[in-house]
């Protein structure tokens, strides 16, 4: 069909990019592994990894989370899986006339239908996906972007090419398949009568249209563009972790070889997190839902990725070289990773909340990322922001972060007479109350709402009183792991003298900590949040709820991140909430997309400094439901909302803790909280 | 240049303190101890001066054993080396007798500079470092906010009720430090790591030839109670003839403070 000048030129253009491909590969599979070794076991289970990559890329269920992206992105994939067997033919058929893969079967020409359809799929697929990005504008894409441009034409006008290829071949009465070209001949009638030289020089150019196109698109797959996504997508998605999502890496702390602990220049990452940059695709998914995107902070999960990823691959070929070089061979400048790369403030911002991560289409990680440069500010340089300073120091020499009396730990249960571990030994649950439970004044109704429904269900439980101590979780997601660590061995020390099948947990917090986070100690626990515990009385019939005046009233359910993203309850709260005879208002934020409240990853002890108050943000969402009452479930999130509802001046609703509710619902309940007996604490500030 | 670092062990401020049965001194079972506060503006300062000046920083404490503890916090900021008068075979030491051991400690090491917190946190005297400047014959500033050094002089600000004292004292000299002269820094993990290595010199107080009566207390404590801890607000009524008189009764009678 072409030249024989055609044909060796493009034999050149082929065996140069594939040369140029070759090496690019080379460079890209040296960039990640240029990382550490990865702490968590990422070939476990081989064959269950790879089936579940295929059905992630046949499926695009990852993709579908919006449908409408879904389906158009949905043609393009399935269009590139069976447009392969065309592209092998139309490079192969440069060289060899009549070339097909498929070879003179009828199922090669049922082939020439179906690649027809697709052609026209995958430019549907195309415009619906440009018509998007530039005419619905959603604020998670890049606009303009000439990279997006670049590929809207290059795969639209590949198969436009193949089409006018195609059925002007037809309309010359030269193609020998033209039946079964089913778009292509409904096309040729337009060329027909046209000058026979014309429609050849056009036919040529589309040939070379289709030709350039296709190897420009490899190409792009090899640059820093997100087009690399079509490779690294995939790959990516063979290797997610094996610890739960609200596992931060254990990190060894004793290690004589370690120089420098955390990341402070981009090849501290590990591979896994080198490959997570390159699989980026920009689309933008991660700020939907993220705390601190949509208040205007430093921190934006998609910068983030995306700025390391440049970094990566501008930077990282010459760390690589050096590396190859002389052992003492200086490492290249490169822009500083923390302050350069990635702004100290945003670095700072995360809230740990995990709403980049739930959305990401490819499966990258993105609050290790933030974590381990934290721990490299705090272990090595002693930087962080000066609030957290207090915080970090009440942990350690008060086991609580506002320094109040360990002493006065059970405080809160004065007059209650509930029992404590060291007076019982043996218990069936270990009432874990948490420092918010045990000090603030209004987290301590909540403890003492427990206390009544334990009761109510004849639970046999004791709390750890004046043993209990903070788990420093938020010092941990604050970077503090030897902090973490020495508070783990005393904690898990404490656990060791006494005997319970479970432990309960007034804090989502507390409970990720000893969920996911004690098994890299050793030590494994049956952990229960009071959220699922209270939904398993009521289901086992052990809770008796009448409800009251209010019981009809309408609820809101702010859902913890910390249970709702990093451990998937979400329906328990709400099934307990219903047996109690309360109705719920769906809130725009709910569940799995739920919004933080703007404390998790240590930021309760940090001030909020910059663009709008997370707090505020999510308290006027949850008003402007209507419902009179907020449901929490963290004491965190409690403290904030109520914070939150007071800056805005809005006194409307009440929070309440979901115990709280069900509390109040108890079958003999006077329907209103239990008066506290006054002890020490009271409304904590963080002593400097 | 040597800096000498005079930190003492107390009960970290958190506590809730309870008085002993024999209601003369404090239960310290299940009490957590730390660094007194304003020791740590002094470790800073010397560390600082560390940084500055390739001082060589050494901690020194008198207490019983488990002082090393408190020691080792200021070797993880990045004191050198650390020395505990380990008084565990001694009585009930006052003021007196915990600046004789000190002086006694620090006669031989050659200080150029001896820093200390104006005061610790347990029983609030503020006379120790004062003692051991004067036991040591060397000057001495308390309560200073600022410090700076040219040569073997320093020039320190000191704080008084209602204003300040700029000083210019020539070393060795001895210097107690205030809130507001530094941050006290965080240790970093590779210096907590290092800290467990760093070495840490006992001295029986027995060793230092001090003469037995030289230590003892020249006072003894009578009783302890603790601060009342209710604090109840009371709003007297009525004219002000008779509010004055029952504000007069109250203050008498119950409060017992005219």
């Amino acid at each position: 069909m072409i030249t024989l000048p055609e044909k060796i030129a493009f034999a050149l253009i082929l065996m140069g990019s594939t040369a140029w491909f070759a090496w690019r590969i080379s460079v890209l599979v040296r960039l990640v592994r240029m990382g550490k070794p990865d702490p968590d076991d990422r070939f476990a289970n081989p064959v269950g990894r790879i089936a579940d990559v295929f059905v992630d890329v046949f499926s695009q269920r990852r993709v579908f989370r919006k449908p409408f992206v879904g389906v158009f992105h949905l043609f393009i994939v399935w269009g590139f899986f069976v447009y392969a067997i065309n592209t092998v033919n139309h490079f192969a058929g440069a060289f060899v006339p009549d070339f097909d893969l498929l070879g003179r079967t009828q199922f090669a020409l049922w082939y020439s239908s179906v690649a027809d359809v697709f052609a026209v799929l995958i430019i549907v697929g195309v415009l619906g996906l440009a018509f998007r990005r530039h005419v619905l504008r959603p604020s998670s894409l890049t606009r303009p972007s000439a990279e997006s441009v670049l590929v809207f034409t290059f795969i639209g006008g590949a198969m436009v090419a193949y089409l006018l290829d195609h059925s002007i071949h037809i309309a010359l009465g030269v193609h020998p398949r033209s039946a079964y070209h089913i778009v292509a001949s409904m096309l040729a009638p337009v060329f027909v009568g046209w000058n026979e030289l014309l429609l050849n020089v056009i036919a040529h150019l589309a040939w070379w249209f289709d030709s350039v196109t296709h190897l420009v698109l490899v190409a792009l797959l090899f640059i820093p563009t997100k087009h690399l996504h079509l490779l690294a997508g995939p790959v990516n998605l063979a290797f997610p972790r094996t610890r739960p999502r609200g596992q931060l890496a254990m990190m060894n702390l004793e290690a004589e070889d370690v120089e420098s602990f955390g990341v402070s220049k981009i090849e501290d990452y590990t591979w896994k997190q080198n490959l997570d940059l390159l699989a980026c695709i920009e689309c933008g998914r991660c700020q939907d839902f993220c705390p601190t995107a949509n208040t205007a902070k430093p921190l934006n999960p998609k910068k983030l990725i995306v700025d390391l990823k440049h970094h990566l691959l501008q930077d990282g070929p010459a760390l690589l070289k050096a590396k190859a070089g002389e052992a003492t061979a200086e490492r290249p400048a490169t822009p500083d990773l923390i302050g350069g790369v990635v702004d100290v403030d945003a670095v700072w911002a995360c809230t740990t909340c995990a709403s980049c991560v739930e959305h990401c289409p490819m499966g990258i990680e993105h609050i290790d990322k933030i974590v381990d440069m934290r721990r490299h500010l705090v272990l090595m340089e002693a930087q962080f922001p000066e609030q957290a300073d207090g915080a970090f120091r009440n942990m350690e020499t008060a086991g609580n972060p506002w320094g109040f009396a360990p002493t006065a730990r059970a405080g809160w249960a004065q007059g209650l007479d509930v029992p404590l571990m060291a007076d019982k030994k043996k218990v069936d649950v270990l009432f874990w109350v948490g420092c918010s439970g045990s000090y603030d004044d209004r987290c301590k109704r909540i403890s003492v709402a427990i206390v009544e429904i334990l009761r109510a269900a004849g639970v046999d439980f004791a709390i750890l009183g004046p043993e209990e101590r903070c788990t420093c979780e938020s010092a941990r997601r604050l970077g503090n792991e030897y902090l973490y660590q020495t508070a783990t061995q005393e904690i898990v020390e404490t656990f060791g003298m006494y005997e319970f099948k479970r432990i309960l947990t007034a804090c989502p917090h507390c409970f990720n900590t000893f969920a996911n986070e004690y098994a890299s100690f050793g030590a494994n626990y049956d952990v229960v949040h009071h959220a699922e515990f209270i939904s398993e009385l009521v289901a086992a019939g052990k809770l008796s709820l009448d409800g009251h005046g209010s019981a009809s009233a309408p609820v809101a359910v702010h859902d913890s991140c910390y249970l709702a993203r990093h451990n998937g309850i979400i329906d328990a709260p709400r099934e307990a909430l219903t047996a109690a005879g309360r109705t719920l208002v769906s809130v725009p934020r709910e569940g799995r997309k739920g919004f933080c409240c703007g404390a998790g990853g240590g930021r309760m002890w940090l001030e909020e400094t910059s663009g709008e108050r997370i707090n505020r943000v999510r308290a006027k969402e949850l008003a402007d439901t209507g419902a009179q009452t907020v449901a929490t479930m963290c004491p965190f999130c409690m403290t904030m909302l109520v914070d939150g509802a007071k800056a805005n001046g809005d006194g409307a609703a009440e929070v309440k803790d979901i115990a709280e509710i069900i509390a109040a619902a108890l079958t003999g309940s006077a329907g209103v909280p239990p008066a506290l007996a006054s002890s020490a604490g009271g409304t904590p500030a963080v002593q400097k | 240049m040597k800096v000498v670092v005079l930190i003492k062990r107390v009960p970290d401020t958190a506590s809730e303190l309870q008085v002993a049965a024999d209601g003369k001194s404090v239960v310290t079972g299940g009490l957590k101890f730390v660094m007194s506060p304003y020791d740590e503006h002094a470790v800073e300062l010397a560390i600082q001066l560390k940084e500055s000046h390739g001082a060589e920083v050494v901690v020194l404490s008198a207490g019983p054993p488990e002082t090393k503890e408190i020691i080792r916090s200021a070797l993880a900021m990045g004191a050198d080396s650390g020395i505990l008068v380990d008084t565990a075979q001694l009585g009930a030491l006052t003021c007196r007798g915990t600046a004789r051991l000190l002086a006694a400690a620090l006669a031989d090491l050659g200080a150029d500079l001896v820093v200390a917190g104006k005061q610790a946190v347990d029983d609030d005297a503020a006379q120790v470092p004062e003692r051991v400047a004067e036991l040591l014959g060397i000057p001495h500033a308390s309560v200073i906010t600022r410090f700076e050094l040219s040569g073997t002089t320093a020039s320190v600000d000191r704080e008084i009720e209602g204003g300040q004292y700029t000083l210019e004292l020539p070393l060795p000299a001895l210097f107690t430090t205030q809130k507001g002269i530094n941050t006290p820094r965080y240790p970093t993990l590779p210096n907590i790591m290092k800290a467990k290595k760093k070495e840490i010199r006992e001295v029986p107080a027995a060793q230092l030839g001090l003469a037995a009566d030289s230590l003892s207390a020249q006072a003894t404590t009578e009783a302890m109670t603790l601060p009342r801890q209710q604090r109840l607000c009371r709003v007297i009524e009525g004219d002000n003839a008779q509010r004055v008189k029952e504000l007069v009764r109250v203050l008498h009678m119950e409060e017992k403070v005219l």
